[in-house]
């Protein structure tokens, strides 16, 4: 039989610090299709962004079995970690997490640049990722320190847009934003869920998880519940 | 992943600390102009000395007093009370391999003409020696067999003294005083040479020549010259010749030192490579200086820009990725630092050269040990940083503040 999308089951990551052990998720399960927009929602400290740590192939977990499309994440290799990172999955992070000396264009470019795109295809996908996500064209040169908020998190969403990945993961992406650009981006998400792709939203906030089709509630590391939300 | 577009990113990260990047690249950049200078200097003068003295013609065998006591010193010359007229006579007589023999006194003395005086190097000689070194006659002529035999009162003009003392005026046959410790002597000029440059410390053209009997009988009143110069058939045998006739004359044969000038540009030749290479060998030391500080600025770098390390690789760079820009950071910082290192070290030997009297030689050795060390030094150095960064785990760079 096909496996769902993404499996996990009893999914652990436990730190050591020193002899101490540090268990941030502690048995968590999911299924997730292709195309679903879930909300990870829960207090801070929960691991939730662990979890998408674990869920977007930055992190292993320490036990557990995780399948992504069919793929034993365990087993994978690094460098296979970073060619799913590079080609299927896309971050949005809260603190936008954009390269500072350079300007949106080249911000936009970078994942292209690591999937081994010409400079000519590169420029035209980032120009059309950053016209995709709402950025005028004059600020395509603008350094992120000259960018407002709102507009560095449009730069983050088009950089992860460029190489057109199966998912996308955002931790907490309007949290540093006002609410009216933070409703922007949400739009923009939920236009993306709309062409097909995967969403995994990460957030504390009840209004924001609101606009997933389901809400997994996370509590000391375990999944507390689920909900089903009537768009 | 294409090279030169992890290249162009490092660049772009030099780029933005220009300050910092040069303050680390100072150490190789020292370094390689250190090297580059030694290496040319010391093979523009190694150069210039043996031109000199294959200049002095070949064949040239030198008899001087042995040295005591390691090199140097008037007191190491121990044989100046042993050298006389007859046995010159009888060395160049008893040697089938000598050609030409004469014996010499080098002393020093005030030269003077009218209102003009030049201090001058005196040698006194015999007729013979201009053709053992390879003097051209200029105007008149040399010292001949008959102003020997007679002592006669000659002298023959290096071109620098004809024209401090002279000016334009022909000189040939005019009086000049040659003051020498206590004494004044008048001396009739009968020839002047042509000129021979100046080598490193020594100018010949500041030197004039006397017949060595007048020299010994009217004005020193000495039994014995300094040395003999000899014009060899074959050098190696007439070496031995000379040296077994010595033997019979003077017991010790530390007393007397018989060289050719093939030996003599043999040991030049060795000396001064030892020489180059141990200088350039301490010029790089400050190259492996360079490499540390290098490591060090990436080190910090490495630190420095952990979130942007997590950032890449969360978007899909590979170990390898990360690990090329960084040493390719340290390697265009190395090589930058090189290429300044050459174009200083190519200026300070040019410089050098033009006070030294040689033509700077800019040789492919000194070129490739400067790039090479320098792109050896970037590789070396930047390799454990380079690593460090390919290493970071992407969530902790992520997390870190
Ligand atoms: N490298 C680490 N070493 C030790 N403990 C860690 C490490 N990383 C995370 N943790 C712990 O794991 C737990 C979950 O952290 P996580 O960042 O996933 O929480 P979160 O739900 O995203 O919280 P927030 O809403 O504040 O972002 C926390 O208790 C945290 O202290
Ligand atoms: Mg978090």
């Amino acid at each position: 039989m096909k496996k769902p999308f993404i499996q996990a089951n009893d999914i652990w990551k436990i730190y050591y610090m020193g002899e101490v052990e540090v268990p941030a998720i502690r048995g968590i399960s999911l299924e997730i299709k292709k195309g679903e927009f879930i909300a990870i929602i829960g207090p801070s400290g929960s691991g939730k962004s662990t979890l998408m740590h674990i869920l977007g192939c930055l992190d292993k977990p320490t036990k557990g079995i995780f399948y992504l499309d069919e793929e034993d994440i365990l087993k994978a290799s690094e460098n296979r970690l970073a060619a799913i990172r590079n080609d299927r999955i896309g971050f949005v992070f809260q603190q936008f997490n954009l390269l500072a000396r350079r300007s949106a264009l080249e911000n936009v470019e970078t994942p292209c640049l690591y999937a081994g795109k010409s400079r000519k295809e590169r420029i035209r996908r980032a120009r059309e990722s950053l016209l995709k996500v709402g950025l005028e064209e004059k600020r395509f040169s603008h350094h992120p320190n000259q960018l407002s908020g709102g507009q560095r998190q449009r730069v983050a969403i088009a950089r992860a847009l460029i190489n057109d990945p199966d998912i996308i993961f955002a931790d907490e992406p309007t949290g540093a934003l006002d609410t009216r650009s933070g409703d922007e981006i949400l739009e923009i998400f939920q236009q993306l869920n709309k062409e097909g792709r995967t969403l995994i939203l990460v957030t504390h906030e009840r209004y924001v998880a609101q606009y997933a089709e389901r809400i997994i509630h996370i509590k000391d590391g375990r999944i507390d519940s689920e909900e089903l939300i009537a768009q | 992943m294409i090279v030169s577009e992890l290249a162009k990113v490092a660049l772009q990260s030099l780029m933005i600390n220009k300050l910092r990047s040069f303050l680390s690249m100072l150490g190789i950049i020292i370094g390689v102009t250190a090297v580059i200078a030694i290496i040319s200097i010391g093979q523009g003068a190694t150069q210039m000395v043996q031109e000199t003295i294959s200049s002095l013609g070949s064949g040239l065998v030198t008899i001087s007093p042995g040295f005591r006591g390691g090199w140097g010193g008037r007191a190491a010359r121990t044989a100046s009370g042993l050298f006389t007229l007859e046995l010159g006579e009888e060395l160049k007589e008893k040697s089938p391999d000598v050609e030409e023999l004469v014996p010499s006194i080098q002393s020093g003395g005030l030269l003077k003409y009218g209102e003009n005086s030049y201090q001058a190097s005196i040698v006194a000689t015999a007729s013979g020696y201009e053709n053992i070194f390879n003097h051209t006659i200029a105007e008149g002529r040399f010292l001949v067999a008959e102003d020997v035999d007679n002592y006669r009162k000659v002298v023959v003009l290096g071109s620098n003294v004809v024209r401090e003392l002279f000016g334009n005026q022909n000189p040939l046959g005019k009086k000049t005083i040659i003051q020498m410790g206590q004494g004044r002597f008048i001396f009739e000029v009968v020839g002047v040479l042509e000129s021979k440059g100046q080598v490193m410390f020594f100018n010949f053209d500041n030197q004039v020549y006397i017949p060595v009997t007048t020299m010994m009988k009217r004005m020193t009143g000495s039994k014995y010259v300094n040395s003999y110069s000899a014009q060899a058939i074959d050098s190696e045998e007439a070496i031995k010749q000379v040296e077994f006739l010595l033997a019979k004359r003077l017991e010790d044969p530390d007393l007397y030192n018989v060289t050719s000038q093939e030996e003599i540009l043999e040991t030049i030749q060795r000396v001064s490579a030892t020489m180059i290479f141990m200088l350039a060998g301490i010029a790089g030391i400050s190259l492996l200086v360079g490499g540390i500080g290098i490591m060090n600025i990436m080190l910090v770098s490495v630190t420095e820009r952990t979130r942007e390390i997590g950032i890449r690789k969360a978007l899909g760079a590979k170990r390898k990725d990360i690990l090329i820009q960084f040493i390719v950071e340290a390697l265009v910082m190395s090589l930058v630092g090189g290429a300044i290192g050459l174009v200083l070290g190519w200026a300070v030997s040019v410089l050098v050269s033009r006070y030294g009297g040689w033509a700077p030689t800019l040789s492919m050795f000194s070129v490739v040990v400067g790039i090479g060390f320098s792109s050896a030094v970037g590789l070396v150095f930047g390799i454990y940083p380079a690593m460090k960064a390919a290493k970071l785990n992407p969530v902790e760079a992520l997390r870190y503040e």
